[in-house]
């Protein structure tokens, strides 16, 4: 004999079958992959590629400047010299606006 | 981190913020995706092409929108544009081939898409039900996959499609309506 199914029962109940339905979720390290992707991406586009050579002539070129800066610093010529030269270049000897006593 | 942080951090280009993001969203993006193009590496593929335009266009995202709207917004067009250029390349194929006479290449259906998170009893109604999904229009598509996969309300739909709420409850309506009707033409045939 033949099985009798009833169609609308097996539609609506294949309409209900993703009850209950968890959340697929993509193979572990994506966050990785995405990163590696995105870095491949900006190289293709730019033709830069980060390699220690570039780190470590940023580093030299930001020691140097410090270096400099450091020595600039520590071997100022003396401040009263330097004081006499502004009071020349602006012209501040000329106190007579200013009440002295 | 709230919607506010996150794109204060992803404005500034902070790497702790995106991957904070890419961490949070990574599970919704990619199973939306997946319901759409039915295809594990090609879903995982879509889903890294989606939170590449979120970092691209972070700039372009005034907060007029949840982020997690926009980013759906993001996966369901990257998406469809994914299985509609699939699409488009079967039909190619299929055509190519029979014009230089090689062995008629049927374009053949997606093989049985299993989603991994359906409730084993029902995997292989599953499997028919997404085969159904597979007909419906793009909105009709969007809609019914963002709500009964995602489980996203109508009104949460309102925001991701920019819709009313009267249009997405249309939407709904017919893609039940098309897909009772793409069922029973299965089951008639079984």
């Amino acid at each position: 004999m033949k099985k009798m199914y009833n169609i609308d029962d097996e539609i609506e109940r294949t309409l209900q079958s993703l009850e209950g339905i968890k959340p697929a979720e993509p193979k572990p390290f994506f966050y990785t992959r995405l990163q590696a992707r995105m870095e491949s991406e900006f190289e293709a586009k730019t033709g830069f590629r980060w390699r220690p050579a570039y780190a470590y002539a940023a580093l030299a070129l930001i020691i140097t400047l410090n270096a400099v800066t450091i020595y600039k610093v520590t071997h100022r010529s003396s401040g009263g010299a330097n004081a006499e030269q502004l009071v020349e270049e602006y012209g501040m000897n000329d106190l007579s606006g200013f009440d002295t006593n | 981190m709230n919607d506010l942080e996150l794109l204060r951090g992803l404005q500034s280009r902070h790497s702790l913020a995106f991957r904070y993001l890419v961490e949070h969203y990574q599970a919704k993006v990619y199973n939306t995706v997946l319901a759409i193009v039915q295809h594990p590496e090609e879903a995982e593929d879509v889903a890294q092409e989606v939170f590449i335009e979120v970092y691209e266009s972070i700039d372009k995202f005034r907060g007029e929108a949840k982020v997690s709207s926009w980013i759906y917004r993001i996966a369901t067009t990257k998406a469809l544009e994914a299985y509609r250029k699939k699409k488009a390349q079967k039909r190619w194929g299929g055509f190519l081939s029979s014009l230089f006479g090689e062995n008629n290449e049927i374009v053949h259906d997606p093989a049985d898409f299993v989603h991994p998170g359906v409730v084993l009893e029902n995997k292989e109604r599953a499997s028919v039900l997404f085969k159904a999904i597979d007909q419906l229009a793009d909105k009709q598509k969007v809609a019914f996959t963002l709500h009964h996969v995602e489980g996203l309300s109508y009104q949460e739909i309102t925001e991701v499609m920019e819709l009313s709420l009267s249009a997405v409850e249309s939407l709904m309506f017919r893609a039940k309506t098309n897909l009772k009707t793409l069922l029973r033409t299965y089951y008639i045939s079984q």
